[in-house]
């Protein structure tokens, strides 16, 4: 009786950390896999935002809620929409940017089903720089699907090469003995100008 | 008779004139204050680095609080720190009373220690050190002036979400050692606030309001109304279908309106004025306290700038 209650508990602890790991392959091999379209997105998200701040999240799983955020100096406007709205073309005609170019990125994210796409802003020496933050949802099997807590492959593309340390973690410039963390996270070597990692929130 | 509706119309007017005359001064009250903070800080040409701050840059720490009183809406919490509550609580200091403020600030980068109102900062040796070198956290990292000041009220202030974190550590910031229950919340604001303040709701249960929107609406005619929000409704951030039920975010609400049942939301939590479309059903649900501050109704505690 004890022997089955041990075996029972070993296999539910086997089960308990086995389903709350996620594979440092699979952001790799997603990125592999995506390359092309993410370097794209990269590409048109510079051209579409220019010097002003959009970031685009889309809200649910089946990628159909899509919400904009368009930052000026000291406001920032959120909308939410349905992904096909016209008024998508129209917000984004109102705040100066080019609609058929961010349709474009917003047509990439549902192909490559990421969830959100946003600039963030660092320092290095007091002088400011800008880092592209894409996320992506994870594939999980769940026995228990409502109680289900998502996990995100969060990717950074930064303009200049990024140093990491031996394992492949990335490094603080200022003091290279220092990891840098984004969004309190350490982030892991994919290229120099691109890392990733895996977390319990896309933003 | 007749004289004596005569002198109640005459009573009743008067009583509103001083009323209108009030509210004027008080908005060019404050706009005298910023006036006199911009040239208190004008007239410190240099300070000499301060032993007590090793890590703070004297040029940088006035350009900040040149910044934050020039721009008070510029002023940033951090990109992942527990800081809102202590920067939504600053909205009022800077919107009112931009002078008191700089001078505080002044003599605690001088002095080590100062006073606001009746708050005396004395702060750790930790967070002296630690002032000036958060990374990672947007722009405050490049603002050292509002990571002493936040750190200074973040250990001033406790309530109950501390008591397993109360002495700071380095990277607290990030921790339940900055985290602010509405109760403390609203203690830091009565004693930061010039003006009375008033609140309802708590950590755990939502306020009940017929019309919530027009009793918002209200209140902010009258004065500042801040918001204790489960910012995880507000702005998502995972697929989560089981979402917690704990409030986590502080905003100063700036406008509220409804249209066809969508509520138009503009608030500021941090760097920036947020204008956010939601439906009543949402805002009720993430909404768990409301504090106010009226405007006609001056704070007990009398200290002059």
């Amino acid at each position: 009786m004890i022997k089955l209650k041990n075996s029972l508990l070993l296999l539910l602890a086997t089960f308990y950390f086995t389903a709350c790991t996620v594979s440092k392959i699979y952001p790799v091999a997603y990125y592999e896999q995506n390359k092309e379209t993410l370097h794209d997105i990269e590409q048109l998200y510079a051209q579409a935002a220019g010097k002003g701040q959009l970031a685009l999240v889309f809200a649910d799983m089946d990628f159909t809620k899509l919400s904009l955020e368009f930052r000026t100096d000291t406001v920032r406007y959120i909308y939410d929409f349905n992904y096909s709205e016209a008024r998508v073309n129209d917000s984004l005609n109102k705040f100066g940017y080019d609609s058929s170019l961010v349709q474009k990125i917003i047509t990439d994210m549902r192909t490559i089903k990421c969830t959100w796409i946003n600039t963030l802003d660092y320092y290095v020496d007091g002088t400011k720089k800008v880092l592209l933050f894409v996320s992506v949802p994870v594939k999980q099997f769940s026995m228990i699907p409502r109680f289900k807590k998502s996990k995100y492959y969060l990717f950074n593309f930064y303009k200049q090469p990024q140093y990491y340390d031996d394992e492949g973690r990335l490094l603080d410039k200022k003091k290279l003995s220092r990891l840098r963390k984004v969004n309190n996270e350490v982030f892991w070597r994919i290229t120099d100008k691109v890392c990733y990692t895996v977390a319990g929130k896309f933003r | 008779m007749k004289l004596l509706f005569l002198l109640l119309f005459l009573s009743i007017f008067q009583l509103t004139d001083a009323q209108n005359r009030r509210r004027s001064l008080d908005t060019s009250e404050s706009g005298i204050s910023r006036i006199n903070a911009i040239e208190f800080l004008d007239s410190i040409k240099t300070l000499p680095q301060s032993s007590h701050w090793p890590n703070v840059k004297p040029e940088d720490f006035l350009e900040n609080l040149k910044e934050n009183v020039v721009h008070p809406l510029k002023l940033y919490a951090g990109r992942g720190t527990n800081f809102c509550s202590y920067a939504a609580v600053t909205y009022t200091c800077l919107k009112n009373e931009c002078l008191r403020y700089a001078k505080c600030m002044v003599d605690l980068y001088k002095n080590g220690f100062s006073k606001y109102r009746n708050i005396r900062f004395t702060p750790t040796e930790k967070i002296k050190i630690a002032a000036g070198t958060m990374e990672y956290q947007g722009e405050l990292d490049i603002r050292p002036a509002d990571q002493m000041w936040f750190l200074c009220l973040a250990h001033k202030f406790k309530g109950y979400l501390n008591i397993f974190n109360l002495k700071y550590d380095a990277l607290d910031e990030n921790t339940m050692w900055a985290a602010t229950n509405l109760a403390k919340f609203n203690r830091m604001l009565r004693r930061l606030c010039k003006y009375k303040i008033k609140s309802r709701g708590s950590d755990l249960i939502r306020p009940k309001s017929n019309n919530i929107i027009a009793s918002l609406t209200e209140k902010l005619s009258q004065g500042e109304v801040y918001l204790y929000l489960n910012n995880s409704i507000l702005r998502k951030k995972n697929h989560n279908k089981i979402e917690k039920r704990i409030p986590t975010h502080y905003v100063a609400l700036t406008e509220i309106k409804e249209v066809d049942n969508l509520v138009t939301l503009k608030y500021w939590d941090g760097g920036y004025k947020t204008l956010k479309e939601i439906s009543l059903s949402m805002l009720k649900q993430a909404l768990y306290g409301i504090t106010w501050v009226k405007y006609k109704e001056l704070s007990d505690d009398k200290t002059e700038e």
